[in-house]
């Protein structure tokens, strides 16, 4: 018999790759977080961290304001605004400045974002739930209303291209939550959206509520109480896959992706230890002595 | 200079190169002195009391029957050459398999990457080999380090039983020359800062990932004892005989 408080949704995080990763806490209370743009397997935590890996399901960057969601949305879907090809030590995408610690070559940074959106793009199409951190009001914005990652240090814009720090309406906000879902719905119409308040990841923000959008205060709030060390994993988990609180019930929590990993590991171990010498190997100890014994 | 080689099965082509520069009256100005241990064999060393002493019996046995003795005495050395130990270009074609770093052409459904992430990557991972560790018990001294060779040309055709490294796609790609030269760079910059990398000989190299058939013809007949064209991993002498004119300078350089 099926367990009803068993929960199977696949989940992705868009965002929050900023001061703290809502992914890795939802990996860390076992929730496997889809990644569509993985390092390699064997990357160190400081590599991949410095190189932002693994800290959302794409390497979108903060995002957190629902017109920077939006935007990303309409490219996926062919928009190509201007002016983000920033310049530093060699070119930097000017919707997530903070994602690549150097510059790219500038004849390759086209190709790497059009590489990003077709991630995005199959991300929204792959996962059954994605969560959106949001976190500001605020956001730095051109003449078009095409709003940009902070500038870093040293980095300068394109000619032309002036941006300022302006803080969105509510009414604006609101909007562009409407036309978010509005897109998200076109492009998968199952996929279910979960927004999660964070003021720790930037301000306070009255959030409008829309429709088509989930807020659960409780998720919110075990992610702030996951992400210092709390207790709550199972019920985090639970409800970031979709589970109605009511048929909670506390079980062991899934391994994480880690234990997995390292199974893994342990069973390709064995299996070559039982399979006995390759004969496609190279018998080096053989070579070794052989050209000794000459 | 009295020189330590040590290596894995790798040292082989060195050996049988020294033997041949010295039948020549060619060998450079050197008293070398080779300690080999296969595969990882060397995994097994520790540094003790100013030695690097085996912690297998097997080990100690193949320290003593090339080099006359079961340890590595570091004092008796003014230099090391470290040779192979796990550091290949195999590392960069499997990382190639999925991920291509910009610039590169072969990226066809492979996660895209900034050339810096591949560099930090690869160059931590590079650190992280036999030769990292061995060279690290070797602080302050005069420490040169050469990769495993790269794998004969003739691996592009592929060979029964032989891993599928991807080598011809690489190639056929128009990637070969700048997967060469991340691997030099990688490897270079994950070495301790006392060690010096010293790259395989331009005139050794096809394509810039596998090395030309002259070094590898019959390295399987000569060291091993089989039929020709079997091994593509391992070089003949010829292969040494051009390794060795560029280890006396770089190491007076340091």
């Amino acid at each position: 018999m099926e367990d009803e408080g068993a929960v199977t949704a696949r989940v992705g995080v868009l965002g929050g790759d900023g001061a703290w990763s809502v992914a890795e806490v939802l990996r860390g209370a076992g929730v496997a977080v889809a990644d569509l743009e993985p390092a390699p397997k064997q990357v160190a935590e400081a590599v991949a961290r410095k190189w932002h890996y693994g800290l959302a399901s794409v390497r979108a960057g903060l995002l957190g304001h629902p017109r920077a969601i939006l935007q990303l949305l309409q490219q996926v879907n062919g928009a190509r605004p201007k002016g983000w090809i920033w310049k530093g030590e060699g070119a930097v995408d000017g919707f997530r400045p903070e994602i690549d610690p150097e510059g790219l070559p500038r004849e390759g940074i086209e190709g790497y974002r059009l590489a990003h959106l077709a991630a995005v793009a199959r991300l929204v199409q792959e996962v059954d739930r994605l969560i959106l951190p949001l976190c500001t009001a605020r956001a730095w914005v051109d003449g078009a209303g095409t709003v940009f990652g902070a500038r870093p240090k040293g980095v300068t814009l394109p000619s032309g291209v002036k941006i300022s720090e302006i803080v969105f309406s509510a009414d604006d906000l609101r909007s562009d939550l409407h036309a978010m879902v509005e897109v998200f719905r076109a492009l998968n119409p199952r996929l279910v959206l979960q927004v999660s308040v964070l003021p720790s990841l930037g301000e306070v923000v009255d959030w409008p509520e829309v429709e088509g959008l989930q807020h659960d205060p409780i998720f919110d709030a075990l992610l702030e109480a996951r992400r210092k060390g709390g207790k709550g994993a199972g019920l985090l988990a639970f409800l970031a896959q979709g589970g109605d609180i009511d048929r909670f019930a506390p079980v062991v929590a899934a391994p994480v992706a880690e234990d997995d990993d390292a199974e893994r590991r342990r069973r390709r171990k064995e299996k070559r230890k039982a399979k006995g010498d390759n004969p496609g190997k190279v018998i080096c100890e053989d070579e070794l002595l052989e050209a000794f014994a000459k | 200079m009295r020189l330590c080689v040590i290596g894995n099965s790798h040292l082989a082509a060195l050996k049988l190169g020294w033997d041949e520069l010295k039948a020549k009256g060619q060998a450079p100005d050197m008293e070398v002195t080779f300690f080999g241990a296969p595969s990882d064999g060397v995994r097994h060393v520790r540094l003790e009391d100013g030695r690097l002493t085996p912690k297998r019996k097997d080990i100690a046995e193949h320290f003593e029957r090339m080099g006359g003795t079961p340890h590595i005495q570091l004092d008796d050395y003014d230099g090391f050459f470290l040779i192979g130990l796990n550091v290949s270009v195999k590392r960069i074609l499997r990382f190639y398999k999925t991920h291509a770093w910009v610039g590169l052409k072969g990226t066809e459904g492979k996660v895209l990457v900034a050339p810096g992430f591949a560099r930090d990557f690869l160059t931590e991972r590079y650190g992280d080999t036999l030769m990292g560790v061995t060279a690290s018990h070797l602080q302050g001294r005069k420490v040169l380090a050469l990769a495993e060779p790269l794998w004969a040309e003739w691996i592009r055709a592929g060979a029964p039983e032989t891993p599928e490294y991807g080598w011809d796609a690489a190639i056929t790609a128009g990637d070969g020359e700048a997967i060469g030269a991340m691997f030099r760079a990688t490897v270079a910059a994950s070495l301790p800062p006392h060690a010096q990398f010293l790259p395989q000989p331009d005139i050794t190299v096809a394509h810039g990932i596998t090395t030309r058939l002259a070094y590898n013809k019959d390295a399987s007949r000569l060291i091993s004892g089989e039929g020709g064209g079997t091994d593509a991993a391992h070089m003949n002498g010829a292969f040494g005989q051009e390794i060795w004119p560029l280890v006396l300078p770089a190491l007076r350089a340091m």
